[in-house]
């Protein structure tokens, strides 16, 4: 597909938001509420914030894989049971302004509820939803999508892309559901020369000039399988509190739960969001729990976003937002506990070839 | 009342207080949206709070407040073999509560403090499970009205029920509160067991650990992060104390 893209101006682009909502779509944006920036869907196009950088204290995987959802409800009457599924989207939805880390961890939870057998829930909405990320023009003190393989202006999981440039909005279509999005392109829209490629490049070296964090190298991922069992993890693992904060608002995370609701009259059967970092995430039946100690949990969630992959070339599960780093109480940052964990593993190596 | 086609009989249940401020009995009197629903459930001989039968021949006992005089001992026993199930209500009744700071005095000088020159017969604040065995705990000041008709489901009908294991840091990611860590004050809920849907951190303020500890916390790690943020030992140890869940590992 060639490439189509043009120059907006900020009233252009609120037009175009507009344009979204009274086509009946649920328009999801970044929005202010008591000083935190969140995703919510819009009722007015005034209300999104269209900021050049920052980001939401949320993800917006909320929006593909709800924080609790039933499955299924069932009344009882009598001997009767009566089965109701839960509703299929009401209308298309469009997320609006996620920032390119956050639209690479859609991808991570469709690895998760898209490949092998597909979650209908999650497939449902997923395919009735079009994405149309915002590069970042600055980095916040806590992002590191470049130590792991991301950029800021990055395209992975995007249907269209806006880019803040000094001469407008740039608005890249990269998919045909992208395009399929806005129809007729309004004519007062400035076509954006090819050129502009050149100012992107720009923005994403002086963007990535302000993350100062090391990168986290592919072959790692074998280094960290391999020391499995070091003790290492046991002094990393320590100052976790177990709060789980960190799975909570991480983009790619896509651990659940499933819990059974009911009185005498009906219930229901809900999904919702777990993690691995809980002691009873793995309590089996039994009694029996496969990850009974805080090291191995905490191990676990840091190894399944770096080390476990069915392919060395598989990108790694974590986009690098940064959220968990910015959120955590104890100030854990797991970038520092990769690199901490591979130099440990790598000492121990080195001591045993003397 | 069938359910999953048994019939099942309304259990008769009797709601008594001993030390406290009788809260956590008017907070089942207050969620008016189930009220009507749960008193269809149930059948109450003993509810000083919402009626005047004070019958007897209870099978479940709902007991709220901490056991701090003599007399209570004798009444609580009584409770106990009059009960299939006893169930301890609130803070006060599941680790003695806000009561339980009068044990770091000297008793006779509490009883001065409070009643002057007419001093009144009183004992070392304890637990309801310091007396007699208790069958089920729900935490909190107050207790959560929801809980409390989850549970009496379970011992109704069997209904699955569990208590949240995880601290009450989540609940508040759940709804949004920005944490009150970052906005300096001291908190509790990294390590507190979670389920009340952290009201207070959303009307920011610190957790006080009302429901006591979460399964599994790292409490050491704990301390350290409230000291790093330059809480004294004086303002964490107070904050632990003081609804005596964190007794024992505080």
């Amino acid at each position: 597909m060639d490439r189509t893209q043009w120059l907006l101006t900020e009233s252009q682009l609120r037009e175009w938001v507009r344009s979204l909502l009274d086509a009946g779509n649920s328009v999801v944006a970044p929005v202010e509420e008591d000083g935190v920036l969140l995703f919510r869907p819009l009722t007015s196009e005034e209300r999104a914030i269209l900021a050049p950088s920052g980001k939401t204290r949320w993800s917006p995987k909320e929006f593909l894989f709800p924080r609790s959802e039933p499955l299924y409800r069932y009344t009882l009457d009598g001997g009767e049971v009566e089965i109701e599924n839960p509703p299929a989207p009401q209308r298309p939805q469009v997320l609006f302004g996620v920032r390119s880390c956050d639209a690479g961890g859609l991808l991570r939870l469709d690895e998760i509820f898209l490949s092998g057998t597909k979650d209908p829930l999650y497939a449902a909405r997923r395919e009735s939803t079009t994405v149309v990320s915002m590069a970042c023009a600055a980095a916040d003190p806590e992002c590191f999508c470049t130590a792991v393989g991301g950029s800021p202006v990055g395209e992975e999981g995007s249907d269209l892309q806006l880019v803040p440039l000094e001469e407008g909005w740039l608005l890249r279509v990269l998919t045909e559901k992208g395009e399929a999005l806005f129809g007729d392109v309004d004519e007062r829209w400035q076509d954006a020369p090819a050129a502009i490629a050149k100012e992107v490049e720009k923005l994403e070296r002086r963007v990535a000039g302000q993350i100062e964090r090391s990168p986290v190298k592919q072959e790692w991922s074998k280094t960290l399988e391999d020391g499995f069992e070091h003790e290492a993890w046991d002094r990393l693992a320590q100052h976790c509190l177990g709060c789980s904060v960190c799975a909570y608002v991480c983009p790619s995370c896509s651990c659940f739960d499933m819990n059974h609701e009911a009185n005498a009259w009906c219930g229901e059967q809900c999904r919702s969001w777990d993690a691995c970092t809980f002691a009873i995430f793995t309590h089996h039946a039994s009694g029996h729990n496969p990850r009974s100690t805080h090291q191995e949990r905490y191990r676990q969630r840091v190894l399944h976003k770096f080390a476990f992959k069915a392919e060395d070339d598989e990108p790694f599960r974590c986009v690098g937002c940064g959220r968990c780093v910015a959120l955590c109480p104890a100030g854990l940052d797991i970038v520092d506990t990769v690199t901490a964990a591979v130099a440990a593993i790598r000492e121990e190596g080195a001591d045993a070839a003397r | 009342m069938k359910y999953l086609g048994i019939e099942s009989q309304r259990p008769k249940i009797g709601v008594f207080d001993f030390t406290g401020c009788e809260g956590c009995q008017l907070q089942l009197a207050n969620k008016e949206e189930t009220l009507a629903a749960f008193l269809s459930c149930i059948d109450v001989v003993c509810f000083r709070e919402i009626s005047s039968a004070s019958g007897e021949g209870f099978t479940i006992a709902l007991v709220e407040g901490a056991i701090s005089r003599e007399d209570e001992v004798e009444r609580i026993r009584w409770i106990r073999e009059q009960a299939e199930v006893l169930v301890a209500l609130g803070s006060c009744a599941c680790f003695g509560g806000v009561n339980r700071l009068k044990n770091d005095f000297d008793l006779d000088e509490a009883n001065r403090e409070v009643y002057g020159d007419q001093p009144k017969p009183t004992l070392p604040v304890r637990a309801i499970n310091e007396v007699v065995p208790v069958d089920l705990e729900i935490p909190g000041c107050p207790v959560s009205k929801a809980e409390v008709e989850r549970v009496v489901q379970h011992l109704i009908w069997e209904v699955p029920f569990r208590f949240p294991a995880y601290p009450v840091c989540l609940e508040c990611k759940q709804r949004y509160t920005v944490c009150v860590f970052e906005m300096g004050e001291l908190c509790l809920g990294p390590i507190t067991r979670a389920g009340c849907d952290a009201p207070c951190p959303a009307a920011g303020l610190g957790c006080w650990g009302c429901r006591g500890p979460a399964q599994e916390t790292n409490f050491e790690e704990f301390l350290s992060v409230a000291r790093e943020r330059g809480f004294s030992e004086d303002e964490i140890v107070d904050r632990l104390a003081f609804f005596g869940g964190f007794r024992g590992i505080a």
